[in-house]
């Protein structure tokens, strides 16, 4: 098979797995499950500093990983809010990736399409490469694309809801239409939905709270790993076709007719 | 000098804005600023220009780091 590179904007990564930082029992589990992940992408977020609190001290460990860094605009519930995010990120960082995300409902976590346009389009003037959180809506995808993202990151299912591949016939719209690449966000719960993601033609996939609440975080970071890879050998390779019907492996005429 | 840090009245004996991070052991060094931003009255501060940044009475600042987060 020919090179295989995911393109996002003006990056490139051997990998097709994106994964988190959250909700990691220490920092250790953290480096040593996205380094078992084979990530070259992995997600933060931006947040006030607390002067009564030891923070946690992340950015030294992701360094010495050699992974790029994805800042979020987790937290962010208007798209001014978003941009202002962005762009203190960018200054944090001396990036200009940036997974846009704009979710006003703390229960559900479902993003603002109509926010989340709205910031999308002033990030891409800013000159940000943006990496948009969405719904599973190829109408809104297209926009996102139009808008200058670089591609479009649809859920799958609530945001660490483990559920999978809810959205799947949406996604496949999202897929077949795509002029971006697609990163499935969100829901996944199990290499199995990873796989299958990648097997219906994302691009990749992002993965954080499956990974880290799991039993065995390393484990199961090396799991999405292999996952993601086979479904994206599958994709490759072209899939069979599926029939309602048995369809014989081998010819079972001879050996009936021999019987006669 | 009195000013509003992340929303509350704080009181402050520097005014250079990288004075003013060491004071609240936000940084240990001048140059150890990677991975945080600095808002001054909701304006975002250039890391370039923390050195001559002075801040005033009554300046609303803001400072963030990066934090885990994920999906």
């Amino acid at each position: 098979m020919s090179e295989d590179k995911l393109k996002i904007g003006k990056y490139e990564f051997d990998s097709r797995l994106f994964v988190g930082t959250g909700k990691y029992a220490t920092i250790q589990h953290m480096t040593d499950s996205i380094r078992a992940s084979g990530t070259q992408l992995v997600t933060m977020s931006v947040k006030r500093v607390d002067l009564n609190r030891k923070e946690d001290h992340l950015l030294a460990p992701l360094r010495a990983l050699n992974v790029s860094l994805l800042p979020n605009t987790a937290g962010a519930r208007t798209a001014k809010e978003a941009v202002f995010a962005a762009c203190l990120a960018r200054e944090a960082l001396s990036t200009d990736l940036i997974k846009l995300e704009v979710h006003p409902d703390p229960k559900y976590l479902l993003p603002d399409p109509v926010e989340t346009l709205t910031a999308a389009r002033e990030l891409v003037d800013k000159g940000f490469t943006v990496l948009p959180y969405c719904q599973a809506d190829p109408v809104l995808c297209k926009k996102l694309a139009e808008a200058g993202c670089a591609c479009v990151m649809p859920l799958a299912a609530p945001i660490g809801s483990n559920r999978g591949l809810k959205t799947l016939d949406f996604l496949q719209i999202i897929i077949e239409q795509a002029t971006v690449p697609v990163v499935v966000d969100a829901g996944l719960g199990a290499p199995s939905h990873a796989a299958a993601a990648m097997e219906l033609g994302a691009d990749a996939v992002l993965v954080n709270t499956a990974i880290a609440v799991s039993g065995d975080p390393v484990a199961m970071a090396r799991a999405f790993d292999l996952a993601v890879r086979a479904g994206r050998i599958a994709y490759r390779s072209g899939l069979g076709s599926s029939t309602l019907c048995a369809n014989a492996t081998s010819n079972m005429e001879s050996f009936l007719s021999s019987l006669e | 000098m009195k000013i509003i840090f992340n929303t509350k009245e704080l009181e402050i004996k520097n005014s250079n804005l990288i004075d003013v991070l060491q004071e609240l052991d936000i940084i240990s060094a001048p140059d150890d600023v990677y991975g945080i931003a600095v808002s001054v009255n909701e304006n975002i501060i250039a890391k370039s220009d923390y050195p001559v940044f002075e801040l005033k009475e009554n300046d609303q600042l803001d400072v963030f780091y990066m934090m885990a987060g994920g999906m």
